[in-house]
């Protein structure tokens, strides 16, 4: 089970290995059933060439398509 | 009971509260010492209190935590309905004085904050609330987020830049709206104030906020109690799931918080293009989106309503989320402190 501090150590791996990554909309951490995971946020999937790894330093890793934000003025 | 019994009683003890009441605020008002020898002021008394009393308009507080009353049919006959919106301790109080003199012919309920339905939150609004349109003449609409308050200054109010400062385009002193320009509203009739403070939003950076204040106009008042109390500003939203917000478009809506510290989000932003944002907290909404367009700058609270957490900057509504600014952090940079 990964806290909340090793989740933020490993965000900020992810942060470093997903860098310039065009299809990457943000990476923070969030709560799973167990602890802490990271977030990878997407607009859409990623390059067959790069692989997210499933998790970091025993840190699960997941992915989820968020697609672009904006902002919410009326 | 009878209903005939029931209506007698619930007229008696609306009368009560409302002397109660009185007794309250003049021992406020007055700052003297008030004796308190009947129970139901004497739980009035307390729960006034449990509140921070220097300032007026918060005596609309206790109408928040004072039992509404009526009468409910009950399988034994008639009774005593009370309503409660928060089962405080001092509220707890009061229920129980006020079962008792139904003698247990009751039935008492928890119904959480009410919402007025009586206006749309894209009307004008004085007093100002939370959770009402807003914005820049330049700005399609937004949402006042809450009352803040800097060292020797009058009350702000807190949206986001791109709502009172037209995503930097403004300038300090430009008058600010409410309702906003898309909900009719008009400079000089329905100007509040004037922008008084802007974090600017910095293209090719990490920003950390998209915020801006208001100072209010002379005459300009605000209603803190409406439409729910804001205790005061979570410092921590670790343990927060549950969260709701008042927006100008959407109203009342639920959420859950999804991701901490996000960090790298990039908002689409018309006058800026795109902008990339740190240290953001993810919500999604239950059901429907938590916000749309016209809900930049509403507060997040937990869904209580009491405390605050964030500020909403952005979204994506085909997906039910929400971005937003955890409200602490926005404060600090201000060097402001929330008004309650």
């Amino acid at each position: 089970m990964a806290t909340q501090q090793r989740a933020r150590e490993a965000k900020n791996q992810v942060k470093e290995f997903l860098r310039g990554v065009a299809e990457v909309n943000g990476v923070g951490i969030t709560r799973v059933d167990e602890g802490w995971a990271v977030r990878v946020n997407l607009l859409s999937a990623l390059p067959a060439r790069k692989v997210l790894p499933s998790a970091i330093d025993g840190v699960p890793v997941e992915a989820r398509i968020v697609g672009p934000a904006t902002a919410h003025a009326g | 009971m009878r209903l005939s019994s029931a209506r007698e009683l619930k007229a008696d003890l609306q009368a009560e509260l409302a002397a109660g009441e009185r007794s309250v605020v003049y021992d406020n008002v007055a700052s003297t010492a008030l004796r308190v020898t009947d129970p139901l002021v004497a739980s009035l008394v307390s729960l006034q209190r449990g509140l921070i009393l220097h300032r007026l308009p918060r005596l609309r507080r206790l109408a928040t935590q004072v039992p509404a009353l009526g009468v409910a049919k009950l399988a034994s006959g008639w009774g005593l309905a009370i309503r409660v919106q928060e089962p405080t301790g001092s509220s707890r109080e009061l229920v129980h004085y006020l079962v008792g003199k139904a003698a247990e012919e009751a039935d008492v309920k928890v119904v959480g904050p009410v919402i007025t339905h009586a206006g749309s939150p894209t009307d004008r609004y004085r007093p100002l609330q939370r959770g009402v349109s807003i914005g820049h003449p330049d700005v399609t609409a937004g949402t006042l987020g809450c009352f803040v308050q800097r060292p020797g200054r009058r009350i702000e109010v807190l949206s986001a830049n791109h709502v009172l400062a037209n995503a930097n385009q403004a300038r300090l002193g430009d008058p600010i709206l409410q309702p906003g320009t898309n909900d009719l509203g008009k400079a000089p009739d329905d100007t509040i104030g004037s922008l008084t403070a802007v974090v600017p939003i910095i293209p090719g950076h990490a920003n950390r906020a998209d915020v801006a204040l208001c100072e209010l106009s002379d005459g300009v008042e605000c209603d803190l109690g409406a439409p729910s109390i804001l205790a005061d500003v979570a410092e921590d939203l670790t343990d927060i799931s549950d969260v709701a917000k008042l927006g100008r478009t959407t109203g009342r809506t639920e959420g859950r918080i999804r991701v901490l510290e996000l960090d790298g989000l990039v908002i689409d932003e018309p006058h800026l293009g795109s902008i990339e944002f740190d240290g953001l907290v993810e919500i999604e909404g239950v059901g429907r989106p938590f916000s749309e367009p016209g809900d930049s700058g509403a507060v997040v609270t937990d869904r209580s309503g009491a405390h605050a957490l964030a500020i909403i900057i952005g979204g994506n509504t085909d997906r039910h989320l929400s971005w937003a600014t955890p409200l602490a952090d926005v404060l600090a940079m201000l060097e402001a402190q929330l008004y309650t």
